[in-house]
Order: C-alpha cells, then sequence, then structure tokens
C-alpha cells in the first residue's frame, strides 16, 4: 500500500474544517481542553458520536438528528467535566 | 487625506537606504500621527485598504476592529511581537529598523478605540526590548500607558487566546473559543491583539490611504509583506515583498540559492512544503498544497535533504510544544511524530500506512487553538510533496544521513515554562 495514494490531493486547504452544512439545527460541541475521554457521550449516542484512539470525542460537524435530540440533551448533563454542549446554529 | 509618500515600490516598511529608526527623522518623513476621529472612521479606512493580519491568519483586520470596537466595555490594544516561528525574524527586524512605525499603528488603533492601555508582546530575554524602551522613552506625549509583557518562550504562547490568557492570568496557554479575545480577552475586556507587522502597515495605510495602500500587492490581499528568507539561499534574511509575488522573487532577493532546492517550506512550521517557484504569496491559498505565506517564513531545502527527515524533526519540535490541554493534541501529535520518525527512518510496519492517514483524519482541527491543524498540514504536505520519497522510505531505503536545516530551538525548561 502506498501511503501517499491515501492522502487525497485537494487545493482548496484540506485542513480547514468544512463551513455548517446546508440543514441547520442544534449540533454538539465539545470544549476540547473541558474534555477529559470519559466517553459517555459516545456511549449515550452511539453511532453518532465516536471515539479517536486516544478517548476523545468526533463529533458529527452537522446538527443532531431529531431522533437523537433527547439523547443529546442527556449526554450533555451526563458529561463528567461538563465539556459537551448542544449549540444552536 | 490620501498622499503619496516619499516611498519606493514595493519597500514600504523597511525601503532602501533604511527606515528611520529615530522618532524625528522618523516623524520628518510620515509626519505626525493621523488623526482618526472614531472606531467607525478606522474600520472604514483600513477595510477600503484590505489589510490582512500579518502574523499568519491573514484574517482582514477591520472585522477584528470592529469586533472590539462592538464590545462595549474599554478596549486593551495588544501589540504581538513575540515570533514563535524558529525561523522568521521579521518582527525583530521591524522593530529594531522602525518601531515607531508599529507604536504608531498601535497608537491609531488605541486612540481610535478609546483604550488607555497598549501591551507590547515580546518573548522573554528577547533583545529587542531594550530598543523598545529606547523608543518608548521618546514617546511619553501619546496619551496611553505603553506596557511592556514578556511572555515564556514557547511554540503556542503567543497564540492569541494564549496572550490574553497570559495577560491576565500568568498562564500562557491557548483557551477554548469562544468567546475570542476581541469580544472578552485581558481582564474581560475586548482586546485587540495584532501582529506586530500588521500595525506597522496599519499605520501606513491610514498615512498614505487606502488607494496608496492598494497599488501594490493583489486585489484580494493587498499591500507588501516581510518575509523571512533562510536555508540555501546567498544572503539570508528578511526582506520585503509585494504580496502576491512569486516564491522564486523571495528566494531571488535572499541571493538566489546556493545549491539546487529540492523544495521550500513556506509559511512556517504549520505551513507547506512547495516545489513550484512560480507559487504566488499571499494569505490566499494557492498551489496544489492550498499553500499561504503565513508569518513570511521562507525556508529553501536542498535537494540533497531529506524532506522526511526534516518533516520529522519539525513534528517532533511542535509535538512537544503542545500546551497539553486538548486530548487530540496532546497524544496525537506525538503519534504522528513517531510515525513519520519511523517512515523518515525507513523502519515503518505494515500498519504504518493506514494508521498514519486515521490520525491525520482525527486530530486536525480538533484542538483550541491551530496548532495541531498547522501540525497535520505539514505532516499532509510532506506525504505529497514528497511523494517518491515517502514510497522508497516505506519500502525501507531511507536518505543517507545528512546535516539538518530546519532550525529547531533548544528544549526549553519545563519548570514554569508556560507562565
Amino acid at each position: 500500500m502506498a501511503l501517499n495514494d491515501r492522502v487525497p490531493p485537494n487545493p482548496a486547504r484540506p485542513d480547514r474544517p468544512r463551513k455548517a452544512r446546508v440543514p441547520t439545527g442544534p449540533a454538539l460541541r465539545v470544549d476540547p481542553i473541558g474534555c477529559q475521554a470519559h466517553g459517555l457521550c459516545a456511549e449515550l449516542l452511539p453511532g453518532h458520536v465516536t471515539l479517536d484512539e486516544w478517548g476523545y470525542p468526533i463529533l458529527p460537524t452537522g446538527p443532531v438528528p431529531p431522533e437523537l435530540l433527547a439523547a443529546a440533551r442527556a449526554a450533555v448533563r451526563a458529561c463528567p467535566t461538563l465539556a459537551l454542549r448542544i449549540a444552536s446554529e | 487625506m490620501t498622499r503619496t509618500g516619499p516611498i519606493a515600490d514595493p519597500a514600504r516598511l523597511l525601503p532602501a537606504g533604511g527606515a528611520p529608526a529615530e522618532l524625528a527623522a522618523h516623524r520628518a518623513r510620515h509626519g505626525a500621527v493621523p488623526r482618526i476621529r472614531d472606531a467607525r472612521e478606522l474600520v472604514a479606512l483600513v477595510e477600503a485598504a484590505g489589510l490582512r493580519g500579518r502574523g499568519g491568519s491573514g484574517f482582514p483586520t477591520a472585522r477584528k476592529l470592529a469586533a472590539v470596537a462592538a464590545g462595549g466595555r474599554r478596549p486593551i490594544v495588544v501589540v504581538n511581537a513575540c515570533e514563535s516561528e524558529p525561523a522568521s525574524r521579521k518582527d525583530a527586524v521591524l522593530l529594531r529598523h522602525a518601531p515607531h512605525l508599529v507604536l504608531d499603528g498601535a497608537l491609531v488603533a488605541a486612540r481610535a478605540l478609546r483604550a488607555r492601555t497598549v501591551v507590547i508582546c515580546l518573548h522573554r530575554g528577547d533583545p529587542v526590548a531594550a530598543h523598545l524602551n529606547a523608543a518608548l522613552s521618546q514617546r511619553r506625549g501619546d496619551g496611553v500607558d505603553w506596557q511592556l509583557a514578556e511572555v515564556p518562550r514557547r511554540y503556542v504562547a503567543s497564540e492569541a487566546s494564549a496572550l490574553a490568557r497570559f495577560l491576565t492570568d500568568g498562564e500562557a496557554r491557548p483557551t477554548a473559543r469562544p468567546p475570542r479575545p476581541e469580544q472578552r480577552g485581558v481582564r474581560g475586556r475586548p482586546t485587540l491583539i495584532d501582529n506586530a507587522e500588521t500595525l506597522a502597515q496599519l499605520a501606513l495605510a491610514v498615512r498614505y490611504g487606502p488607494e496608496w495602500y492598494r497599488s501594490v500587492g493583489t486585489r484580494t490581499d493587498p499591500g507588501t509583506a516581510l518575509v523571512t528568507v533562510s536555508g540555501c539561499v546567498a544572503r539570508p534574511g528578511v526582506y520585503e515583498i509585494e504580496l502576491g509575488a512569486p516564491l522564486a522573487t523571495a528566494i531571488g532577493a535572499a541571493g538566489g540559492p546556493t545549491v539546487p532546492v529540492g523544495a521550500t517550506l513556506v509559511g512556517g512550521y504549520g505551513g507547506t512544503w512547495v516545489r513550484d517557484p512560480g507559487l504566488p504569496l499571499s494569505h490566499d491559498p494557492a498551489g496544489r498544497e492550498g499553500s499561504t505565506i503565513g508569518a513570511g517564513a521562507l525556508i529553501a531545502v536542498p535537494a540533497t535533504a531529506c524532506g522526511l527527515v526534516e518533516t520529522a524533526r519539525v513534528l517532533v519540535f511542535l509535538a512537544a510544544e503542545s500546551a497539553g490541554q486538548c486530548g487530540p493534541c496532546t497524544f496525537g501529535l506525538p503519534a504522528i511524530a513517531d510515525d513519520v520518525a519511523r517512515l523518515a527512518a525507513g523502519r515503518a510496519d505494515d500498519a504504518l500506512a493506514g494508521r498514519l492517514t486515521r490520525r491525520l483524519g482525527q486530530v486536525t482541527g480538533r484542538g483550541a487553538c491551530a496548532h495541531p491543524t498547522g501540525a497535520v498540514r505539514l505532516a499532509r504536505s510532506m506525504l505529497r510533496v514528497f511523494a517518491d520519497d515517502v514510497r522508497a522510505h516505506h519500502r525501507g531505503h531511507p536518505c543517507p544521513p545528512q546535516p539538518p536545516v530546519l532550525p529547531i530551538p533548544a528544549p526549553t525548561m519545563l519548570e514554569r515554562a508556560w507562565r
């Protein structure tokens, strides 16, 4: 496997996070300094929040699907370091 | 009040024949500090000039000014002259040769924003402090409280939110946003934090007018910029170029290459590798790598050097310079640096390619500040620009040892390093 083949060429500044997509709504946000990788958010929102190899949450940039809002609010309440919040776009 | 000054194109900050370092000579050349009625007038002027920040991000200065002015409380102005990029010297040279241009810009901003305090931030132990103190002693009638602050010598300590925090509680580590320093910065006040060169450019834009300011540079990034050219060039140093000028112009200003160049690292240690001498240098992403001029550090690396080894050395440095606050940066940067170091040494295991690619994707954009994103940008650009070398190294064929090119600062004292 050639390493460089897997890096997408992208002239438009590949490292900049994409701007909010068209559908807007309440989205999960994490304070990266406050987060201590307890991982409860991923447990309460399986599939929506995943963890990186060090246990820190990877959040989708888009809004929380309506059917997951209750679970998202529960995750916000459960975060031991109060690092998770729901931001309205 | 547009007036064409006796300034040669394109050098404006550091004209041929020398910039006036003494206050009397400075005033003789540029006149008194222009009077601006209020923040609104300054925002309009700076917006018309199209000035963008010279600290690395290229953020529109007018927007920052407007955000500070909207804050309600009395703002504070901070001049960021820390220059943490190991290969950058432009702010030091500017403050040595044209300190009053920087101070004029800070004063114009402070007066327009009704700020009473201007804090100039330098790295601890920076010899420029003596020059700056001498310049400040000539400016007692400015009507603002000029202060000097010495910041710990760490790479991310001069990131804007880290400076705001340092000046508030003495801890020079970045903070989570929002709020941005423009909204709530030093001691909770709206804080304008601008790079030293940005303020010097602002002084010129206000003095000679937006039309004059825009007469060089590009439509979306007008004016000149200071670049620090180093590596395998005949005369390493700080030069002033027109924004949008090709990389070859900057290398040529430094006397041209002394040996064949393999690639140039453009924009500092969170920047990109570039082979194309025609790459236009500005804050707008250009070329295959989406390169930007950043804070203007350009390092030409000989074709005989190994781009992977050079990148690995920088990544190890960047990992050590993490503030250790955000997990993806704290754990991700050392992991990425280790992967790249193994690759550079020709000791890649079968899982390395997949692992490194995944880590790069998972670390970018996930810090409170842009530090991890910059490290990922550098690593990704290495993988593409040195693609052939990457293949050879991956197959277990490293380059023969070469002397290091990119400068790495001596390890910092860890004790109290952030205070």
